[in-house]
């Protein structure tokens, strides 16, 4: 590890709990690269199989599914409200939005809250799986096998040896929410 | 180090001014009381708690003079308890010096350099004082010498309490309050922390509900059961004062409405005045805030399509100059807002023509129902969209922001006579009193400002008119509404075992729910606009237990009904261009 050298410019540092120390470590390796190739740093996590990330930028932080309370007449991908904090949190399901089925509620079920545009909303995932830095370099646009239905809410690809990582750009996805409606 | 005791001596002195305000404001009492010979009893236990709160802080913070004269005063107190006939106009006028003192050793502990000489002679007096008292008992014969020395004293006392008032030095009565500008969002904060506060209180208390139930007769429940009902009155009290601090007088919004309507009187050349009355009413400042659109375009309305060209006022004996009249009042805790004229009044044949050339059917509606279309989206009776009430904002708009205020809007319309709205808004955002019901295992909350009533079902029947309910209800027809099919739960019940009366404005409707829970106080908290469509609800609270409730938005759920009715077909209306 090259420990006389600092780090200079990394995403926004981020309280992200659970993930503290793999971003730590994820930075040290990053390091070595960041000359070369502007890089994001993600965190990913499994829907219906498939691996999705997000910009680390955007979560604030990923907690255990706490009870939600169902809303009248809200569309199908909203799943409900939770109490976070004493805060009133709207809980998205992505895979409805993403045109898969509801999820069912299992122990690495988690909510990932993030907050765009002065709002906090939480996303229901299947499983998060890791934060990642990748290289810009290695984005690219969205296959047609990956793409069925929402292409809008992906902004691209990340290949990553044997892995794909389907990048979903969340502001899209959220206001297309509010939106859609009128 | 040097920050954290700052802010303990301002907590300090937060605690303990008031309590010396009221302390100077009750030994002034003592004067006018005692020298009508009523010996004011009461007073004493007020006066002797705070003593003894000021002196233990100030003893805690090091202000050792501010303690001394709390000791002394209190001294005073305990022998003016003990001995009723020495209450006169000379040992109030002691004790009045001494409640000032305190005031302004306060002041100065503000910059931490609390003067000790002041409070040394004052105690030496107050010495002296009792010193006299006693051996005025015991009868010796130097009375008279310490009479004299003691009115000397009081003497000098009058002068010294008169110069500082001179210099601008305030006494403690009378004292000028200051005014500090702060930051709006500082008070939301505040605000969400007293809402969060109050929640807690709430889960104490269930506690406590519980424990009772576990331990009976336990001293320390009991005890508990105390503290959380004087906790209760801390925490009403600290809403109370936060409440009114968020209050603006509503004169800041009606201040921009003379120039409007001279600007649109000259611009549509018909001669009008404005008229406002109730400026001083006061209301929350994220009202106000909200509200300076929809004002603006009712009076905009006012001119486009209430008031009259000249010829027509003429004919029909009305003054060439035409009233506007803005009016605030309060009403309880609510703020009732009208904007009127004496113009031409609405037409409810023309509203009728126009909603049914837009493919509504409204041969079943009362005239005032007709009045209400105004308030459905691309409502306009105007032949052209003029440039005055046009901007693009309709009166949906309008009634849609009130609503989202937590308020009603009425129109009350006499053809020929003029148009008054009458806007019912709550003084403050943010807590409520509300009844707690459930629905199929779900807990709602109705404001309690719009129920009427609650009933057993038993007691009151439905009848059935085609798939419509209705409930007689003290001689009117009320609509009755399921309230498993308004929140679109899961798994509905057939049975229902209450139904809740609830109104807006002059319009009420009946919804049937299984179970009253409570009454109870909830912080009110606005939800992410990915709700705009839950029509039924506007906003929602967490309870005790962590629980998120939902509080149920009755105007919004009383309009639904009206489109309800099998005169509309859902969605009732497509917006005009």
């Amino acid at each position: 590890m090259a420990k006389d050298s600092t780090v200079k410019e990394t995403a926004p540092e981020e309280n992200l709990l659970d993930f503290a120390d793999v971003v730590n470590k994820q930075q040290e390796v990053a390091e070595k690269d960041k000359e070369r190739t502007p890089e994001l740093q993600i965190v990913t996590f499994l829907l219906d199989k498939e691996e999705y990330g997000i910009t680390i930028s955007k979560a604030r932080e990923i907690i255990k599914v706490p009870d939600i309370t169902r809303v009248p007449q809200t569309p199908k991908h909203v799943r409900g409200v939770t109490n976070l904090r004493g805060r009133v949190i709207p809980v998205v399901e992505l895979r409805t939005l993403l045109g898969l089925q509801a999820s069912k509620l299992s122990e690495h079920s988690r909510i990932i809250i993030i907050e765009i545009h002065d709002r906090s909303l939480g996303i229901l995932v299947d499983m998060v799986n890791q934060v990642l830095k990748i290289p810009i370099s290695i984005i690219t646009k969205p296959p047609e096998e990956v793409v069925s239905t929402q292409t809008e809410f992906i902004s691209g690809v990340a290949r990553l040896d044997k892995r794909l990582v389907i990048l979903l750009n969340l502001d899209r996805a959220l206001l297309y929410n509010t939106d859609n409606k009128k | 180090m040097d920050n954290a005791y700052r802010s303990l001596i301002n907590a300090f002195i937060e605690e303990c001014m008031p309590m010396a305000e009221k302390l100077a404001d009750l030994f002034f009492n003592f004067e006018r009381r005692w020298k009508f010979g009523d010996p004011a009893d009461e007073l004493f236990q007020p006066i002797k708690s705070d003593l003894h709160t000021i002196k233990g802080n100030s003893a805690m913070m090091g202000f050792t003079p501010i303690e001394r004269t709390a000791h002394a005063l209190e001294d005073v107190c305990a022998l003016l308890i003990k001995r009723p006939e020495l209450r006169d106009e000379q040992a109030a006028e002691l004790l009045m010096e001494g409640g000032d003192l305190l005031v302004r050793m306060l002041q100065q502990a503000e910059s931490e350099n609390v003067q000790a000489g002041p409070a040394e002679e004052y105690i030496l007096k107050l010495q002296d004082y009792v010193e006299t008292a006693r051996e005025r008992r015991s009868g010796t014969d130097r009375r008279s010498d310490q009479e004299w020395r003691s009115g000397d004293d009081r003497r000098q006392g009058k002068e010294r309490r008169q110069e500082p008032a001179a210099k601008g030095q305030q006494p403690a009565i009378g004292k000028v309050s200051d005014t500090i500008r702060v930051d709006f969002k500082r008070l939301d904060e505040l605000l969400e922390a007293v809402g969060e506060g109050v929640i807690v209180q709430s889960v104490l208390s269930e506690v406590h509900q519980r424990m009772s139930l576990a331990f009976r007769d336990s001293a320390e429940v009991d005890m508990l059961g105390r503290a959380i009902l004087s906790l209760d009155k801390i925490m009403k009290r600290l809403e109370d004062t936060l409440m009114d601090t968020r209050l603006l007088p509503i004169s800041t919004l009606f201040g921009r409405f003379p120039r409007l309507v001279r600007d649109l009187s000259r611009q549509k050349g018909t001669p009008a005045t404005l008229v406002t009355l109730g400026e001083e009413t006061r209301i929350d400042k994220r009202i106000i805030d909200r509200l300076g659109e929809p004002l603006l375009h009712l009076i905009r309305n006012a001119f486009s399509h209430g008031i009259e060209d000249q010829e027509e006022r003429k004919k029909r004996d009305k003054k060439a100059e035409a009233k506007i009249t803005l009016q605030a009042k309060n009403l309880s805790d609510r703020v009732v807002i009208s904007v009127g004229d004496d113009g031409g009044g609405i037409d409810v044949e023309k509203v009728r023509q126009k909603a049914q050339s837009m493919g509504l059917e409204t041969t079943n509606l009362s005239a005032e129902e007709v009045k209400r279309l105004i308030f459905l989206p691309g409502f306009s009776t105007s032949a052209e969209v003029s440039e005055l009430s046009g901007r693009g904002v309709g009166m949906d708009v309008v009634a849609e922001t009130i609503q989202s205020l937590g308020g009603s809007i009425e129109v009350h319309s006499e053809i020929k006579c003029g148009t008054e709205f009458e806007i019912n808004l709550p003084l403050t955002l943010t807590v409520i009193r509300s009844l707690l019901i459930e629905v199929d295992k779900e807990l709602y909350a109705i404001p309690l400002s719009h129920v009427v009533e609650s009933v057993k079902l038993e007691e009151m029947r439905i009848h059935e008119i085609k798939d419509f309910g209705m409930l007689n209800w003290r001689g009117k027809m009320l609509h009755v509404v399921d309230g498993g099919n308004l929140l679109d739960t899961e798994s509905k019940s057939k049975k229902r075992t209450f139904c809740v009366i609830v109104s807006s404005g002059s319009r009420s409707k009946a919804i049937l729910a299984d179970r009253l829970v409570s009454h109870q106080d909830i912080v009110v908290k606005g939800l992410d606009s990915i709700f705009a469509d839950s029509y039924t609800i506007f906003g929602a609270t967490i309870l005790g237990n962590g629980q998120v409730v939902f509080i149920l938005d009755v105007a919004r759920i009383i309009d639904e009904s009206v489109a309800e009715k099998k005169t509309f077909t859902s969605p009732p209306v497509t917006p005009l261009q």
